[in-house]
């Protein structure tokens, strides 16, 4: 009797387990350790812990490395040197929104440190896919991008020409000289809102080759 | 309770397969570039790339790169089979060569699959100092141009220098403003080129030079005002088998308003031609050993020269 029970407990977590957890309210948390190799065969790797209410608002992190090192080319001709980074490219990020629907979650940060300075203080959009991790692994993609432009800049419309009430600030280490500094949340109020959202159903996610690791949505 | 603690043991293993799965998908057969793209993004096309290096990398051998946008993407070295597509829609992609070559292809593999197709691409070599060559075919089975216009350069705007036998074909493709338009030499097997609506203009030099072990097959090839470089003559066509024979055949081409010959065949060279034109060019309308099928128009040459007798047998 009790290996039946024991048994049927077994199933029933596996069951339970296997099933993508519903969601349809904002508020949730999600989070996930990846490391995985795409078509280049090198070594990537993907960690974060996002926290969010029901407004969307996000707290948390979000560590990606890879081993691969970027080549940076003068592709528009501007007279920029052309430069190939001497270490791995690594970056965290703070978190600010996070949208959850069903087993899907867009969440979106500013990167505060990484090894290549030009990336501090852009945007990263990374998209989960809370599968089994057996018949359908998690999926994710990451993206890198130009946030849009949101919120509203106040301008004195009696003044011709007024470009309005810009507020921002740029963050430095006075006793580094080589410290380039963290620019604020948003340089113009209101206007740094983040990476521009799709129905999550639109997004591509990466094609790994090869991974381990595991990603929960949870609500 | 033996039966109790192997349905433990199950239910662990069960949970850690769960949690430490590995996945195993597809490759990555079409990736993507956007001038808003980033080389640390996967080069899905919802986080697109931004140069063709960046993407090739994480592209499957034989796979595609395809542009989103027209924007500049940069030089690149092809070592693997692979197609590099600019799109269509709203205008060609674009590679900047200054100082250096647009696209290095050596796939050293040796297989009859180390095929590159370039389409709908402007690579151009504009800067304070001009690019060298705009697609230097250095190792590798076959290369394809369609839809491709390259300018701007003092090497060559193909240069195809294997040691392998290898093919290449090119469809409406435009070379202006550089050294010489295309030059093929091979050191032992044959290099087979087929052009067709191919144009060639303002070359410093020569439009196509063949030198050793090329045989070309041409069709509405155009050769027009070539040899303009500072104390240089070029000719429209020219098949110059030094050590090897080569070999250029066009029906339907031009070659006009060259500073030297409109079809020269030098040492082992042979041309033949069939409804061409030969207009206006300073030395020779055709010299060498050039062989007609008929059909073709000379005028304004300083000499329109003689064909020699023909092998081509008309039916």
């Amino acid at each position: 009797m009790l290996t039946r029970v024991c048994a049927s407990l077994f199933f029933m977590c596996l069951v339970f387990l296997a099933t993508p957890l519903p969601a349809s309210a904002q508020a949730g948390a999600a989070n996930g350790t990846y490391k995985f190799i795409m078509e280049d065969r090198l070594t990537k790797y993907l960690e974060f812990d996002a926290r969010s209410d029901e407004r969307g608002t996000a707290t948390g992190y979000m560590i990606l490395t890879d081993d691969a090192r970027v080549f940076f080319q003068d592709v528009d001709g501007t007279g920029e040197i052309p430069r190939d980074e001497a270490v791995a490219f690594s970056m965290k990020a703070d978190l600010q929104t996070m949208s959850i629907e069903k087993n899907h979650a867009v969440i979106n940060g500013v990167v505060r440190d990484s090894t290549y300075r030009s990336y501090i203080g852009k945007w990263i959009q990374l998209v989960i896919e809370d599968n089994d991790g057996i018949e359908v692994p998690d999926k994710f993609g990451w993206s890198f991008c130009e946030p849009e432009p949101g919120g509203w800049i106040p301008q004195d419309a009696e003044v011709p020409g007024d470009q309005g009430a810009f507020m921002s600030w740029w963050s430095t280490d006075v006793e580094r000289k080589d410290d380039v500094g963290i620019p604020s949340p948003s340089l113009i109020p209101g206007s740094l809102k983040s990476c521009r959202v799709y129905p999550t159903f639109t997004y591509e996610f990466a094609t790994i080759l090869k991974g381990d690791g595991v990603i929960k949505i949870s609500q | 309770m033996f039966n109790l603690r192997f349905t433990f043991k199950m239910f662990a293993l069960a949970t850690c397969t769960l949690v430490f799965s590995v996945a195993a998908q597809a490759q990555a057969t079409r990736t993507w570039v956007s001038g808003l793209g980033d080389d640390v993004n996967p080069c899905s096309r919802t986080a697109p790339c931004k140069t063709f290096a960046g993407a090739i990398a994480k592209t499957a051998t034989g796979g595609e790169i395809d542009a989103l946008d027209p924007a500049g993407y940069g030089t690149l070295t092809i070592t693997k089979a692979i197609t590099v597509d600019g799109g269509t829609g709203t205008g060609w992609a674009s590679t900047l060569f200054s100082l250096t070559n647009g696209f290095v292809i050596n796939i050293t593999t040796n297989l009859t699959t180390d095929r590159v197709i370039l389409r709908n691409l402007s690579i151009n070599g504009a800067g304070t100092t001009i690019g060298v060559d705009g697609v230097r075919f250095i190792d590798g089975t076959e290369l394809t141009l369609e839809n491709v216009s390259i300018f701007n350069y003092s090497g060559d705007g193909v240069e195809v220098n294997q040691s392998q036998a290898c093919r290449v074909n090119m469809r409406n493709v435009t070379f202006s403003h550089g050294g010489i338009g295309i030059k093929s030499s091979s050191t032992a097997a044959a290099v087979s080129m087929n052009l067709q609506d191919v144009r060639i203009n303002s070359m410093s030099s020569h439009g196509i030079q063949a030198i050793n072990n090329t045989i070309i097959f041409g069709k509405n090839v155009h050769a027009f005002n070539n040899g303009v470089g500072t104390g240089i003559f070029g000719d429209g066509f020219r098949a110059d088998g030094t050590s090897g024979s080569s070999i250029i055949n066009c029906t339907g081409c031009s070659s006009n308003a060259n500073t030297a010959n409109g079809f020269n065949a030098l040492n082992s060279g042979l041309i033949r031609i069939s409804d061409c034109e030969i207009f206006h060019n300073a030395s020779t309308g055709i010299s060498g050993t050039v062989r007609s099928g008929g059909g073709n128009r000379f005028a304004f040459n300083g000499v329109n020269g003689t064909p020699v007798a023909t092998d081509i047998v008309i039916q």
